[in-house]
């Protein structure tokens, strides 16, 4: 799994979001560091759609502006956590490794 | 099938605040996605950027653009066919891609699938052609008429025939038959009226094209400098006589062939006359529909007479002898005062806004009441509730059948 993919599950898990909120949330959780366009957000999505992660909740129109939001189903639920402890396992084995080296070590 | 299958995509929803100009620049951009993408996901799409760009922009930023465009071609390269079903389909037209009817469907709905659809066959050009090349001929591409080819191709189809061969092909790649499964993006054939153009509005038509052939050949009759004659060729050949150019024109006997034509059509006038003016002619028609003419039926009307009345004027200018023109003008003198006779009726008759052209055609010529229309059918996509379903025999009284396991 991707990073990117990785956050807009993550932004998923929290509650159901259209477009512009997974946007933001993916901005929040990654400190401002993945800024996802159009294209890529909709690459995503259609992907997990199609992997059955993720379905279309419902819809509203906001200030003339067609909003579809998208929540995640169980298996994207299972897979978003599941990554998040492969995440953790490797951070745990990250911090040993750096631990073992002494110029490292405050890491 | 009255129209182009597929109905012009609707206007988009302009988000408020958002400039025309940027929701422009995104439908621009966003032809990158396949047209089934855009149908579904453009006005989300419009939300989105209109979110995410600045305010007042009045189009959309080169990173959000690119954005759009690497996204859109790679969706159109997840979701392509895979290449051998697709290689059948392009080449020789079989229904292998009955598990990417949505991508079949952009594919018809195309610009250029005219042009794509003939390709498919053309492509066996290309071996001819290089064995003409090796053999010292020239590339039959170097040539104009290959391209002329090509432009009518791709004009011919949605100009003229109304989009034939796109329906033709929702008919053999889109379309449930019998006994299959319906499936997301299949289209069914489902029970319609039958339309006729009422006979009001036809009349006019279907006089003026007689009367119009008639003056021709009269003034061809008037002034063609010459005719054609017979010649006798030599001895036992069969038939023992030819048609050459150049004989003198025996301009009354041809005027006088014409006036006997006319007088015939009088008298079947009369008859016309006669028959509808019966009472009774109207029969309840549950499965019609009446409509005007129509921009093409006019059009193919006016080619028609025009193509007809070539022959005679051709003959007046003296282009061509004097000839076939006198059969096509016995032909006119014998229509027209009917169809002007049973225009000039119709018009003041009361409840002649029920009949259809067909309904006074056999009144007037037959003799007999109109015809009660049986049921047609139009092709049109299945909606929601039909797919999974076996399609059953068209317009089954009992509706689709279920699903069979």
């Amino acid at each position: 799994m991707t990073e990117q993919a990785y956050l807009v599950l993550l932004s998923l898990a929290e509650r159901p979001r259209h477009g512009y909120g997974i946007v933001q949330a993916v901005l929040e959780l990654s400190d401002d560091a993945v800024r996802l366009g159009a294209g890529t957000l909709y690459g995503l999505l259609d992907r997990m759609v199609a992997a059955g992660m993720v379905e279309p909740d419902r819809e509203e129109i906001v200030d003339g502006r067609l909003r579809r939001y998208y929540c995640l189903t169980e298996h994207g639920s299972a897979a978003v956590v599941a990554e998040t402890a492969r995440l953790q396992a490797l951070a745990r084995r990250a911090r040993r490794v750096l631990r073992a080296d002494p110029a490292l070590g405050s890491a | 099938m009255v129209a182009a299958p597929f109905p012009a995509a609707r206007p988009p929803v302009v988000p408020d605040g958002v400039a025309p100009a940027f929701v422009r620049s995104v439908q621009f951009w966003s032809r990158a996605y396949p047209r089934r993408w855009r149908a579904a996901r453009g006005d989300e799409l419009i939300g989105l950027l209109a979110d995410l760009a600045a305010p007042g922009a009045r189009r959309l930023d080169v990173r959000s653009a690119l954005d759009l465009v690497r996204g859109g071609w790679a969706t159109r390269l997840r979701e392509r066919p895979p290449l051998g079903p697709w290689l059948l389909y392009r080449l020789f037209g079989t229904r292998s891609l009955r598990d990417h009817l949505g991508w079949v469907a952009d594919d018809i709905a195309g610009a250029l699938f005219p042009l794509r659809h003939v390709m498919g066959t053309a492509l066996f050009i290309i071996p001819i052609n290089v064995t003409h090349v090796w053999a010292g001929g020239i590339s039959y591409f170097s040539t104009w008429s290959f391209w002329i080819f090509v432009v009518i191709a791709l004009s011919l189809d949605s100009q003229l025939l109304d989009g034939y061969r796109r329906w033709r092909a929702i008919e053999t790649y889109l379309l449930a038959r019998t006994g299959e499964r319906v499936t997301a993006g299949s289209w069914v054939r489902v029970r319609a009226p039958r339309r006729r153009v009422t006979a009001r509005a036809a009349l006019p038509w279907a006089a003026a094209a007689p009367v119009g052939l008639l003056v021709a050949c009269v003034a061809a009759a008037a002034r063609a400098p010459r005719a054609v004659r017979f010649e006798a060729t030599e001895p036992g050949a069969w038939p023992g006589f030819g048609l050459v150019d150049g004989g003198a024109v025996p301009r009354g006997a041809v005027l006088a062939v014409l006036v006997l034509a006319v007088a015939a059509g009088v008298v079947l006038a009369s008859m016309v006359r006669t028959r509808l003016r019966r009472p009774g002619l109207s029969v309840d028609q549950p499965d019609r529909e009446l409509e005007r003419v129509g921009v093409r039926r006019a059009t193919f009307v006016v080619l028609d007479v025009a193509l007809l009345a070539a022959l005679p004027i051709a003959e007046a200018l003296g282009a061509v002898p004097l000839g076939l023109g006198l059969w096509l003008g016995i032909a006119a003198g014998v229509l027209a005062p009917p169809a002007v006779v049973a225009w000039l009726v119709v018009r003041q008759l009361p409840g002649a806004g029920e009949l259809a052209f067909v309904d006074v055609r056999r009144i007037g010529l037959v003799g007999r009441a109109p015809r009660v229309d049986g049921p047609s059918s139009v092709l049109t996509p299945a909606q929601p509730s039909e797919v999974g379903a076996v399609w059953p025999w068209p317009w089954s009284a009992k509706g689709q059948t279920p699903a069979l396991g």
